[in-house]
C-alpha cells in the first residue's frame, strides 16, 4: 500500500533526521508554497496588463478627422522673397489664404518673423485688387477692422504679439476664394566671424504657458468681443495675459516637403558687391544661380514644408570681407546711417583665468525629440572644453529644476564622469517652469565662501528653445540677478524662439548661437567655447557729432567674431567729421578713425533702401528694453508710439489693417472664425501632458495585509501545535 | 514552551498586517468621506456666482465642475488639479487641460479602485453631463473607451480638438498601482449646442451678424 509506504518513509525520516526533517516539511514548506503562490498571483496581474496592450494597439481610435477636416478648410501658403544688399535685407512675405469650405470665413494665424524685422508695408490682394493698408495704433487699427468685418467687408489687420510672434487676420473670404496679405519688412542682416547669415522662421515651437487660468475666464461672456480672440490653445492666465494669441494650434501630423500643409516659397537676391565662396543653406535644399556678381537662391524642389526656420549663409572671398562700412538712406528729409566695424583680433590671448560655468538645459515637453539630443550632444561636447582649473555645474529644468552638484563642482575627470552619466540620462518632459531655474543659476552668493571663492569669470551657458510665453517677466529676472555672470544661450530645434534667445543674451551681457542640426553640434559648441574665453572688445565708443543719435546708446562688449553695428540718425544734413571709435581690445587701448564723410569711401552707398527703417527698429527696441529695467508700459508707450506711426513701422503698439471699400459677403450669410494651423517643427514629438496617476495602493494593501494575517494564522496554529507536542 | 522569538514575529506580522489593511481603509474612507465636505463646498460656490470654495480650510483644490452620467447615476464633483493629494479626494480635472466648454481637450482623472471605478460601465452613446460653477451645463456624448499606455506618450494638447477625457488606471483590478496602463472615456460634445467656443464665447463659434 503507498501510504503504509509512505508513512514507513517518514517514520524512517524521523528517525533518521530526528526534529530537523520534520521542522523542513511542516514548517518550512508550507511557508515556501505560499511564499509561491502570492509571488504567482501577483505576477499574473502584470501579465495581464501585458496582455490586454497587445490587444489595444490595433484598434486605437483615431478622432482627428472631424477636427482635422475642419482646420484644414482654410489652406495658407507663404511666398518669401528677400533682396540683401550689404548689410541689409528687404523681405515681402505672401500669405494666401484659400478658402476651401462652403462658408463665409475669418482666417485667423499666427506667425513668426525675424525678431530684428521691421515691419513697414502691407497690401491685401483680392483677385486683381490690390488695398493698401495703413498704420494705425492697435486698438484703433482692431476698431477699423471689426467694423469692416461685422459690414462683410473684406479686411485685413496684421498685430504685433512678440517682437517674433505676429498675428494676421483676414475676414469675409468667400467660399473657394483665395485673399493674399502682403508684408514687406526690413532686417539687419547678421555677420558673424566674417560669415553672413539671414534667418527666417516659418513655424511656431508651442510656448509654454505658466501661470493659472482664472477660472471665471471663461464665462466673460460678451465683454470678451470687445477683443479679438486668438483662438489659441491657451487661455489667458495671470502670467501671461495674451496666452491665445501666442499658441497657434498645429496640424495633427508632421508635415513633408513633398506634399507642404503649409507651403513655403522662396527667392533669395544676394548683391553684396563682393565674390563669395560659400553660399549654404544648413536646412534646406537650394539651387543657386549667379548673374553678374548677384547671386539667386531658390528651394531646389521649389516648395517646402514651413517646419524649420530657413538660414542661408554666405562667405566672401577672404580678404574682401568688410573691416567697416557705412550704409546711409535719406528718409523724410533725414539722413539715417548704419555704421559696421570688427574689431581686430586681440595679438595675442590673455592668460586663461579660472572660471565657473553653469550649464542650464531645458528637459521641458518642448524640448522632446530631436532637441534633447542636440541639447545632450551639446552638453556633453561642452563638457570636453572644460580645462581642471574650471568649476562646473549642471542645472536641468522643466516643472521643477534640479542641479547635478550641490554647488559648482571642480572639473576633475570624476565629476566630469558624473556630469556625463547626468547627461545621457536626461529626458524631455514637464513644462518650462524657466524662472527659478535661471535664478538658480545666477545666483552666485552660494558658491563664493573662503575656501572656493568667485573665480573671475561666471558664465551661464542657457540650452533651450525658448518655448515660453513669459519672456519680459524672464528678461527682468536676468537684469536685476545678473550681478557679475554672463549668460549666454544656445538655441536648440528646428524653430527656437528666436527672440528670446537674442534678447536674454544681450541683457545677460553673453552670445546666442543656434543648434538646430546634430550634424552641427561639434562645431557650433567648439565656436561658442572660443568666444566664451573672454570678450574681445570692450568699453567700446563711437565719437558721434552733435545732433546724431545713435541705437543702442550704449556698445556691448563684442565677443570673437561679433562686429560692432551701430544704427543712427544724422539729421538733415550729412556730417563732415571723421569718426573716432576706441576701446579696449584684449589688454591694451584700441582706437581707430574711419573717414566715411569724405566721398572718398568705397563701401559708402548713396541710399540704402531700409536703413532709416533699421535705426527706428533699433530704437524702438532698445525703448521696449526698457521695460526690463523698470520703466512703466506707458512710459514706453508714449516714446514708441510716435516714433513707429512717423516711420510706419508695426509694434507692440501700432498695427495694419487694410479695408476693402465695398462690403461682398451679403447680410444673410454668416462668418465663420477659422484658425490656420502651423506645422509641428521638424523632429519635435507631439506636445502633450501626462496622464495622472490614478490608482491608490488600497488593492495591494489589502492583500498585502490578508497575506500577512494569513501568515500570522499560521504561525499560531503551528505554535499550539508545538505546544500540544 | 513558546520561544520569544516565534511570539514577536507572529506580533511583527500582525502589526503590519494591520498597517497594511488600515492603510486601505483609510485610502477608501477620505473617498467615501471627502465628497460630503467637497459637496457643502460646491453648494457654496454655486451660490456665489462660480467663485472657487475650499472644502476644508487647509484644502489645496475646490470643487470646479460636476460630472453626471444619467445612464449610470452616477453624480461625482470633479476637484481642480489632479495631482496625488487631489485626487484621493476625488476625481480632479488636469489644471493644464482646457476647460470644459472651451476649445481643447478637457481632461478629468480619478483613481479606479475609487470614484472612477465606474468608468468600466461607461459604454458609447451615454451622454455626460459636466455643469460648471457658473451654472453653465455642457453636455457631452461618450463616442468611444479605449486602452493606452501612458509610458508611451501623453495627451496631445494641442491638436485642435474638442474633448472629455475621463482616465483612469486599467486593469481595473490589477494590485500594481504604477502600471503604464490608463483607459481613457472619450466624449465628444453634442453638436445641438452652439456656444462651442474658444476661451470665450466669440472666436471659432459664428458671428451672427
Amino acid at each position: 500500500m503507498p501510504t503504509l509506504q509512505l508513512n514507513r518513509i517518514l517514520a524512517r525520516d524521523i528517525q533518521r533526521f530526528g526534529r530537523l526533517s520534520w521542522w523542513l516539511l511542516f514548517r518550512c514548506l508550507p511557508a515556501l508554497i505560499l511564499a509561491a503562490l502570492s509571488l504567482l498571483v501577483l505576477g499574473a496581474a502584470a501579465v495581464r496588463a501585458q496582455a490586454s496592450l497587445a490587444e489595444v494597439e490595433g484598434g486605437q481610435l483615431i478622432l482627428r478627422d472631424e477636427s482635422g477636416q475642419r482646420t484644414a478648410a482654410l489652406a495658407q501658403r507663404t511666398k518669401v522673397d528677400v533682396e540683401v544688399t550689404g548689410m541689409i535685407a528687404i523681405v515681402t512675405l505672401e500669405q494666401q489664404f484659400r478658402n476651401r469650405g462652403g462658408e463665409w470665413m475669418e482666417g485667423v494665424y499666427a506667425f513668426p518673423l525675424p525678431e530684428q524685422g521691421a515691419v513697414r508695408h502691407l497690401e491685401m490682394r483680392v483677385g486683381e485688387r490690390r488695398i493698401v493698408g495703413e498704420i494705425r495704433e492697435r486698438a484703433q487699427a482692431q476698431q477699423i477692422y471689426r467694423e469692416a468685418r461685422a459690414a462683410g467687408k473684406k479686411s485685413s489687420l496684421v498685430e504685433q504679439q512678440r517682437p517674433n510672434l505676429f498675428t494676421s487676420r483676414v475676414a469675409n473670404i468667400a467660399p473657394g476664394e483665395s485673399v493674399s496679405v502682403r508684408l514687406e519688412y526690413v532686417q539687419q542682416v547678421n555677420f558673424d566671424g566674417g560669415r553672413f547669415s539671414l534667418r527666417l522662421p516659418t513655424t511656431i515651437t508651442p510656448r509654454y504657458i505658466p501661470g493659472i487660468s482664472p477660472a471665471r475666464q471663461v464665462e466673460q461672456g460678451s465683454e470678451t468681443l470687445s477683443v479679438l480672440p486668438g483662438l489659441g490653445w491657451a487661455k489667458p492666465t495671470d502670467r501671461v495675459v495674451d496666452a491665445d494669441q501666442i499658441t497657434p494650434l498645429l496640424h495633427p501630423r508632421p508635415g513633408n516637403d513633398d506634399d507642404p500643409r503649409n507651403a513655403l516659397e522662396l527667392r533669395v537676391r544676394l548683391d553684396m558687391g563682393m565674390p563669395l565662396t560659400e553660399v549654404h543653406s544648413p536646412y534646406h535644399d537650394i539651387a543657386l544661380s549667379r548673374r553678374a556678381g548677384i547671386y539667386e537662391i531658390v528651394l531646389a524642389r521649389g516648395v517646402a514644408e514651413m517646419d524649420r526656420d530657413f538660414e542661408l549663409q554666405w562667405t566672401p572671398v577672404s580678404g574682401s570681407a568688410p573691416s567697416a562700412a557705412f550704409f546711409i538712406e535719406k528718409f523724410a528729409g533725414e539722413y539715417y546711417g548704419l555704421l559696421l566695424l570688427v574689431p581686430p583680433g586681440p595679438e595675442r590671448a590673455p592668460a586663461p583665468t579660472p572660471r565657473e560655468i553653469v550649464f542650464v538645459v531645458d528637459t521641458s515637453g518642448s524640448m522632446g525629440g530631436v532637441s534633447i539630443r542636440q541639447a545632450r550632444q551639446s552638453l556633453a561636447r561642452a563638457l570636453q572644453h572644460l580645462r581642471p582649473e574650471d568649476r562646473f555645474n549642471i542645472i536641468q529644468f522643466n516643472s521643477s529644476h534640479h542641479a547635478l552638484f550641490r554647488r559648482a563642482a571642480p572639473a576633475t575627470r570624476h565629476n566630469l564622469q558624473l556630469a556625463g552619466e547626468y547627461v545621457r540620462h536626461l529626458r524631455a518632459t514637464g513644462g518650462t517652469e524657466m524662472m527659478p531655474a535661471l535664478q538658480a543659476a545666477l545666483a552666485p552668493a552660494a558658491a563664493a565662501d573662503e575656501f572656493s571663492p568667485q573665480p573671475a569669470l561666471r558664465q551661464v551657458i542657457f540650452i533651450t528653445d525658448g518655448a515660453v510665453g513669459n519672456e519680459q517677466a524672464l528678461f527682468e529676472v536676468i537684469v536685476r540677478e545678473l550681478g557679475p555672470s554672463r549668460l549666454f544661450t544656445v538655441g536648440i530645434g528646428s524653430a527656437p524662439n528666436s527672440w528670446f534667445m537674442r534678447k536674454a543674451a544681450e541683457f545677460g551681457r553673453g552670445t546666442y548661437t543656434y543648434i538646430s542640426d546634430v550634424a552641427e553640434v561639434g562645431a557650433t559648441m567648439d565656436a561658442l567655447f572660443r568666444q566664451l574665453s573672454f570678450p574681445i572688445a570692450t568699453s567700446l565708443t563711437v565719437d558721434w557729432p552733435d545732433g546724431v543719435e545713435p541705437w543702442p546708446s550704449r556698445i556691448p562688449d563684442l565677443y570673437l567674431g561679433e562686429p560692432l553695428l551701430v544704427a543712427v540718425r544724422l539729421g538733415a544734413q550729412l556730417p563732415d567729421a571723421d569718426l573716432l571709435v576706441r576701446g579696449r581690445v584684449g589688454e591694451r587701448e584700441w582706437a581707430t578713425t574711419l573717414e566715411f564723410f569724405q566721398g572718398s569711401d568705397p563701401v559708402h552707398v548713396d541710399d540704402h533702401r531700409g536703413v532709416a527703417a533699421v535705426w527706428a527698429r533699433s530704437k524702438i527696441s532698445a525703448l521696449l528694453d526698457m521695460k526690463a529695467h523698470g520703466k512703466d508700459d506707458d512710459w514706453v508707450r508714449d516714446r514708441v508710439l510716435p516714433l513707429a506711426l512717423e516711420h510706419r513701422l508695426m509694434s507692440p503698439y501700432t498695427s495694419f489693417v487694410a479695408v476693402e471699400q465695398q462690403p461682398s459677403r451679403p447680410d444673410a450669410r454668416a462668418l465663420d472664425s477659422n484658425p490656420v494651423p502651423n506645422t509641428r517643427p521638424r523632429g519635435q514629438s507631439p506636445q502633450t501632458f501626462a496622464y495622472p496617476h490614478t490608482a491608490t495602493t488600497a488593492a495591494a494593501n489589502v492583500w498585502l495585509g490578508s497575506f500577512l494575517l494569513l501568515l500570522a494564522l499560521f504561525a499560531r496554529a503551528f505554535r499550539e501545535e508545538e505546544q500540544d507536542g | 514552551m513558546v520561544s520569544p522569538l516565534s511570539r514577536i514575529s507572529a506580533l511583527l506580522l500582525l502589526l503590519a498586517a494591520s498597517h497594511q489593511l488600515g492603510t486601505a481603509l483609510l485610502i477608501q474612507l477620505k473617498a467615501q468621506l471627502a465628497p460630503r465636505l467637497v459637496e457643502r463646498a460646491w453648494a457654496q460656490s454655486l451660490a456665489q456666482d462660480g467663485r472657487p470654495v475650499k472644502p476644508w480650510p487647509w484644502a489645496d483644490t475646490w470643487p470646479m465642475a460636476r460630472l453626471e452620467i444619467p445612464a449610470l447615476a452616477e453624480s461625482q464633483l470633479v476637484l481642480a488639479g489632479d495631482t496625488g493629494n487631489v485626487l484621493a479626494f476625488g476625481p480632479g480635472h488636469q489644471r493644464a487641460s482646457a476647460m470644459p466648454g472651451t476649445r481643447g481637450v478637457a481632461v478629468i482623472g480619478g483613481h479606479r479602485d475609487t470614484h472612477f471605478r465606474f468608468l468600466r460601465h461607461i459604454v458609447p452613446g451615454q451622454r455626460i453631463v459636466v455643469q460648471l460653477a457658473s451654472g453653465r451645463a455642457i453636455h457631452y456624448r461618450v463616442v468611444a473607451t479605449d486602452i493606452v499606455d501612458a509610458s508611451k506618450g501623453g495627451i496631445a494638447i494641442d491638436s485642435g480638438d474638442n474633448l472629455l477625457l475621463l482616465v483612469t488606471c486599467y486593469p481595473f483590478d490589477a494590485l500594481s498601482s504604477d502600471g503604464p496602463l490608463r483607459y481613457r472615456v472619450i466624449a465628444t460634445p453634442e453638436p445641438r449646442q452652439e456656444a462651442f467656443a474658444p476661451s470665450a464665447s466669440a472666436g471659432a463659434g459664428r458671428f451672427m451678424l
